[in-house]
């Protein structure tokens, strides 16, 4: 086989796994060393292991990324009030993700006819590089910018954006800080690793390989889609509460109308609301929280007018952390829970694209991790989502599909980490299918099963 | 002449003092918003990672800001975290940094096993005459108060106390007296874990 030939094999398969996989793949990157430029920190100040934050860590993100601790820029009016503190040295770093995926049974390069010509193994570099802006912008202005190269889009574009204000006064005897957060992804202000956004240890994922298709709103559904402008409380270092909406903010498009081939979108305004109750003792922490949001969608067809029928979801989610930070030993145990509640009246009713007007989608993942020194560790995974059946919302399709119209999935994931510098991390990550889009045998009715899909993944992080 | 020499000093006493108040406010603007996210909003931190400063003594305080700063004094932690944090500091803000919290309430001690506070207590008041590790008492004081640089040990999280006495061990926190050194060498971790939960109950 020629070169060529091989180069076109791949970039087939590339491509077509991209489109398979691509849209379902949520690429949540956290660990910025910008942070510890500003701040003088080192990486395990605000970090167990990255992207998992430590207590100060959270705190440091609910005080707006204002900390800091270099030389600056400043002007003060005759009030003696701040009009200006300005790094010295802007807060930059760079993220590079290099990555080697191969599935159990490799995805044929031909859909339509399988098994066809397939190559397994995918490399990817980078499968990511990231250019950040995080740090202070003014007195009381922070910001979390991250552009982004990824391999499956071959662009740059803007990935996470979290741009927030945060001031402190006194509430009930009790020093509070009252924020307010401009990001483009639902949970991706969060300062707890529950929270589908940075939900640790399913932070990290090929980008390559097949993933279960049925996901909830929350779940990294509207990541990069929309725009939210939410308030929030942090009371007495213990109790945080969050209230605000998001709308449709596509990018590379106006969304006022939704348009054939993009996704759907928000009507109105979607509130989305966080609550959080922590406590710290010694070298532990526990929190346990609900955060939820309310999504009305116009479905991507201009043949639904705006102010019509929409499809409703409403999402609701708990979640719980414990984490104990020692000096040699760090250990942490994540769960999340999202119910997802779905009244279809666009979708079933005008287009016929259900078999339900009211469908669930319940999702459960716990998971665990154990580091020593920093350097050595790994987590250990078990999620599960299962939902209502239909015929017609989850039909049969080779890889993709749903041959039982049941959109269950389940399964384990693995990884062992070596962190030889704090900024860098290596990790060999197992991915276990007992279950995949609704069964485990001949899941798409293509006679792909599910454990077909089990994944290796090799994943070198770097951050500078 | 005369009158203007006295307005002249009262202004110059009148700007001190209000610089003063200035950068004690700043350090109480500080100490409540970024300190106290690891040692506490009153310097009574609640993990043993971060010592708890309430009650502690300004002139120790006031050493180990510059400690850090300079980089002279270069524990793990101190690099991690308080080189950093201490760089843009000045000397009105340190000194009203180690002002607030030497104000504040010190943190009640709590006891630890029996056996281990005894054996601590015969170490912190008689040392350990075979080792050539003098009482802890001698410098400390009988309550473990410190007094001005010697910085007071009661009511400190033991875990704390017992890293310290490890660090000055290998020597990796060297701005300490020299007797320190030597005391630290010379004790056995059981021996520091014993006195640590001693002084941590005062």
């Amino acid at each position: 086989m020629s070169f060529s030939r091989i180069g076109t094999s791949l970039g087939a398969l590339l491509a077509g796994i991209v489109l398979v996989a691509g849209s379902m793949v949520s690429d949540d990157a956290l660990a910025v060393p910008s942070f510890g430029r500003q701040t003088g920190m080192a990486c395990e100040a605000c970090h167990t292991v990255f992207p998992e934050l430590t207590p100060f860590g959270r705190r440091f993100k609910i005080n707006g990324y204002l900390l800091d601790n270099m030389p600056q820029v400043q002007a003060t009016n005759a009030q003696s009030q701040k009009e200006l503190t300005l790094n010295e040295i802007p807060p930059l770093s760079i993220m590079v993700q290099a990555s080697y995926t191969k599935m159990k049974r490799s995805v044929p390069d031909d859909t339509v006819a399988p098994p066809g010509l397939a190559q397994n193994g995918a490399a990817a570099l980078p499968q990511q590089a990231s250019l950040f802006y995080a740090g202070r912008i003014a007195p009381n202005l922070g910001g979390f910018v991250q552009l982004t190269y990824a391999n499956d889009s071959g662009n740059v574009g803007m990935d996470n954006l979290d741009l927030r204000f945060a001031k402190h006064f006194d509430l009930l005897h009790s020093d509070t800080v009252f924020g307010l957060t401009l990001n483009n992804n639902p949970t991706v202000q969060d300062s707890w690793n529950t929270t589908p956004a940075w939900q640790v240890p399913f932070d990290q994922q090929s980008n390559a390989a097949l993933t279960p298709a049925a996901s909830s709103q929350l779940d990294g559904s509207l990541a990069g889609q929309v725009a939210g402008l939410t308030a929030y409380l942090w009371w007495n270092d213990s109790v945080y509460a969050e209230l605000g909406g998001y709308r449709s903010a596509r990018t590379g498009g106006s969304s006022l109308f939704p348009k054939a081939g993009e996704g759907p979108t928000i009507n109105g305004l979607a509130p989305y609301w966080r609550v959080t109750y922590e406590r710290l003792w010694d070298r532990s922490s526990l929190s346990i929280g609900t955060f939820g949001m309310l999504v009305d969608l116009l479905p991507s067809n201009t043949s639904v007018p705006l102010g019509g029928a929409t499809d409703r979801y409403r999402d609701v989610g708990l979640d719980s952390q414990y984490q104990y930070i020692g000096d040699d030993h760090i250990g942490s145990v994540q769960a999340t829970y999202i119910d997802e509640r779905q009244t279809l009246n666009a979708t079933y009713g005008l287009l016929g694209g259900t078999a339900n007007r009211q469908n669930t989608l319940k999702t459960f993942r716990l998971g665990g991790s154990y580091y020593y020194q920093r350097m050595w560790g790994g987590s250990l995974g078990y999620f599960i989502t299962t939902g209502t059946t239909d015929s017609i919302l989850y039909q049969p399709s080779a890889l993709t599909g749903f041959n039982m119209n049941k959109p269950d999935s389940r399964g384990w994931r693995g990884e062992l980490d070596y962190i030889p510098w704090q900024n860098v991390k290596l990790a060999l990550q197992y991915v276990i299918y007992n279950k995949f889009n609704g069964d485990s045998t001949n899941y798409d009715g293509s006679n792909r099963d599910a454990s077909h899909n089990n994944t290796v993944y090799l994943l070198a992080w770097i951050n500078f | 002449m005369n009158t203007s020499f006295w307005t002249a000093a009262g202004a110059v006493l009148a700007f001190c003092a209000a610089a003063s108040s200035g950068a004690d406010d700043h350090a109480r603007d500080i100490a409540v918003h970024t300190c106290s996210l690891c040692h506490g909003a009153k310097g009574e931190s609640t993990s043993s990672a971060f010592p708890r400063l309430a009650g502690q003594n300004l002139a120790y305080l006031e050493a180990q800001l510059k400690a850090f700063r300079s980089q002279t004094r270069g524990d793990p932690p101190a690099q991690a975290y308080m080189w950093g944090m201490t760089s843009q500091l000045d000397d009105p803000t340190i000194h009203g940094l180690a002002a607030y919290y030497a104000a504040q309430k010190p943190v009640s001690g709590t006891a630890g096993p029996g056996k281990l506070m005894e054996q601590g207590r015969e170490i912190f008041e008689k040392g350990l005459s075979g080792k050539g590790v003098v009482a802890c008492m001698t410098c400390h004081g009988p309550d473990a108060n410190g007094n001005e640089a010697i910085p007071r040990l009661a009511g400190q999280h033991a875990a704390y106390l017992v890293k310290q006495l490890a660090y000055f061990k290998s020597e990796i926190r060297a701005n300490n007296p020299a007797m320190h050194a030597a005391i630290g060498t010379n004790m056995s971790v059981p021996e520091m874990e014993a006195v640590a939960a001693y002084v941590a109950s005062k």
